[in-house]
């Protein structure tokens, strides 16, 4: 092998060594892919609530424990919106758990994991049905109940504006009028 | 009657009669008032200019970013129309509870409310990106979109201000419809704004108790106005902006910066055209006095607002209080707590400093501080991001001050272009004052 030759293998080798120790640092950095699957657990017995699970794995499908998940319904009030249900953290397992009061037969959920140094962010929708039975009448975290102001609130307001447009407007009107018709009287 | 005119103003003369006072910029040298309007149509004309650069080449020329989403106009918005609420509370409280103080300044103060709030009502259209659009708010409008209340609440607020001003200029502008010496275009306009106006009880009776109901009404308008005003921050759920104080602490300071305006604009008007015998002391200290109360209510609130976040500790909240008060903005909110709320307060409460001068240094320095103040709200809030423990930064661009500074100045040459119209003084409610306190 001329001198050369071995020149260039060398050259060649200390530039693959110089690229993967420079994109090293980089692909380290990169959070590992997570996935996040949301279930619905239907309580053991009566008066027990239901709970909404979401499990957070890894690419390799094992667990993460430990990290924060926010779960939110999406409601329709004055807009499309997402109200929070609250955060769990997740065990061993890699599943979070949050007690569910349902409102209606079937709901959309959406389940959040913002993300870390280690794990990349991530999201799942789904929807979960439960027996009419289980619906709660009424439930002190549910904007659903609210709905109906969503038709009220904006209409009141329409009135309430036009209201003060159409009484500024006669003020004005009525009090020159009256001046006007005065004047012509004197 | 004799037509008081600024070449008498030049050999130290005031007018001699209220008729010739309450005209006086109207009937003013003319060459004087094209000078005045040149003077201030130039910062006017390069806030123009800049606009219409912006307008050109989007809103990358200002100084916003995706974290500092809202600067200079979101200031100018609260503030221009804060202005408005101070002249329409002077004008409003004081009608309704008869102070006889009130009547030099009424006029001053309506005019006042109208023309910053037609100001800062341009200022949401400044702010967005594509105005040609804005039309779509009339015909596609969105019940859950701020900007549509923002603007039916200024709406009305704008028709309210207009009516106030305009009714007490129906019995004015009677005076002079003959014989005042204006004749051609005005003239005519004063004959149709006076309605035919003779004095009569019925006439007199009727005026009165639609200036009545306005003035009742004014009062909850202007508060919801601000308060509206208020929501597009704190209903965000933004640390630093998160607080049920925003409500009423926007309306304290809109009155606060409100009367400052007013004080500033009637004692103009008082010395340029020699008013002193009708606009007199005593109506600029009193107007004085309600600015300081409001000056204190509004030391209190801003305590209210860095002890209850600092109080509460939140973990968001943190690097917004740290910044304002410690760290990059510290200089500036101190300097808006000495400059803005001490300083004016100690001027008027001292009897040596309570002078015109003092009182209009006092009001000049809380027209600035509160600008400042509502700059501290904004910006200092959306620098820390929410997305991490990244900061963003906000520098205003050539193209926002320009904007600003021509905003500002739109303001006194609104008044000049409308006074060289309109009385500048309420003559005939000054006689109906003065004839009661007589009696």
């Amino acid at each position: 092998m001329s001198g050369q030759r071995i020149r260039n293998l060398l050259f060649s080798l200390g530039l693959m060594v110089f690229v993967i120790g420079a994109a090293a640092p980089v692909a380290a950095a990169e959070p590992e892919t997570t996935t996040l699957t949301l279930e619905l657990k239907e309580p053991a017995k009566p008066d027990i609530p239901y709970y909404l699970m979401a499990r957070l794995v890894d690419a390799e499908g094992t667990g993460i424990s430990g990290e924060s998940v926010s779960f939110y319904r999406k409601v329709e009030i004055l807009g499309a919106r997402l109200a929070y249900l609250g955060d769990a953290e997740t065990d061993s397992t890699g599943v979070a758990k949050v007690a569910f009061n349902p409102s209606k037969e079937t709901s959309e959920i959406l389940v959040r994991f913002d993300g870390t140094d280690e794990f990349a962010a991530g999201e799942t929708a789904g929807s979960v049905t439960v027996p009419p039975e289980a619906v709660s009448s009424f439930g002190g975290d549910d904007v659903d109940t609210l709905e109906p102001l969503r038709v009220v609130i904006p209409r009141l307001m329409v009135v309430l504006v036009a209201l003060i447009w159409i009484g500024l407007i006669w003020i004005v009107l009525s009090t020159t009028r009256t001046i006007r018709r005065e004047a012509e009287r004197a | 009657m004799s037509v008081w005119s600024l070449d008498a103003r030049w050999r130290g003369d005031s007018p001699s009669s209220l008729a010739d006072a309450s005209v006086a910029p109207a009937v003013s040298s003319r060459r004087a008032f094209l000078l005045c309007v040149a003077a201030l149509a130039i910062p006017v004309a390069g806030g123009v200019v800049a606009y219409i650069y912006q307008l050109t080449q989007g809103l990358s020329v200002t100084g916003l970013n995706d974290e500092v989403f809202w600067g200079v106009y979101e200031v100018d918005i609260v503030t221009f129309i804060g202005f408005s609420y101070g002249g329409a509370l002077v004008s409003a409280i004081l009608r309704l509870t008869n102070a006889s103080w009130r009547a030099p300044i009424s006029r001053i103060a309506e005019a006042t409310a109208v023309v910053t709030l037609i100001i800062g009502a341009l200022f949401p259209i400044i702010h967005i990106g594509r105005p040609e659009r804005l039309w779509e708010m009339f015909v596609r409008p969105q019940i859950n979109s701020p900007l549509l209340w923002d603007m039916v609440a200024i709406g009305t607020y704008l028709l309210a201000t207009l009516v106030l001003f305009s009714l007490p200029l129906i019995p004015d502008l009677a005076r002079l419809r003959e014989g005042n010496g204006i004749g051609g275009w005005r003239a005519r306009l004063y004959r149709w704004g006076s309605f035919g106006w003779r004095g009569t009880e019925v006439q007199r009776r009727t005026l009165n108790r639609a200036l009545t109901i306005m003035a009742i009404a004014i009062i909850p308008l202007a508060i919801m106005v601000h308060t509206v005003l208020s929501y597009a921050f704190s209903l965000t759920g933004r640390p630093g902006w998160r607080s049920t104080i925003f409500g009423p602490y926007f309306v304290i300071a809109a009155v606060y910066s409100g009367i400052a305006i007013v004080i500033l604009a009637s004692v103009a008007y008082r010395r340029v055209y020699r008013l002193e015998k009708w606009i007199d002391e005593r109506s600029i200290r009193f107007l004085a006095y309600l600015m300081v109360a409001m000056g204190v209510a509004y030391a209190y609130f801003t305590f209210t607002e860095v002890t209850t976040a600092g109080y509460v500790g939140g973990r968001e909240e943190a690097p917004v209080l740290y910044g304002l008060m410690l760290d990059r903005y510290a200089p500036l909110f101190w300097g808006f707590v000495v400059m803005g709320l001490v300083v004016p307060v100690l001027l008027v409460a001292f009897r040596k400093t309570r002078t015109i001068a003092g009182i209009t240094v006092a009001a000049g320095l809380v027209v600035g501080a509160m600008w400042l103040k509502r700059f501290l709200i904004i910006v200092p809030t959306l620098v820390p991001s929410l997305l991490g423990d990244s900061y963003g930064s906000y520098t205003p661009s050539w193209v926002e001050l320009m904007v600003t500074v021509g905003a500002a100045a739109a303001i006194p040459l609104l008044l000049v272009l409308l006074f060289r119209v309109v009385p500048v003084l309420s003559a005939d409610e000054i006689e109906e004052l003065n004839d009661q306190v007589r009696s």
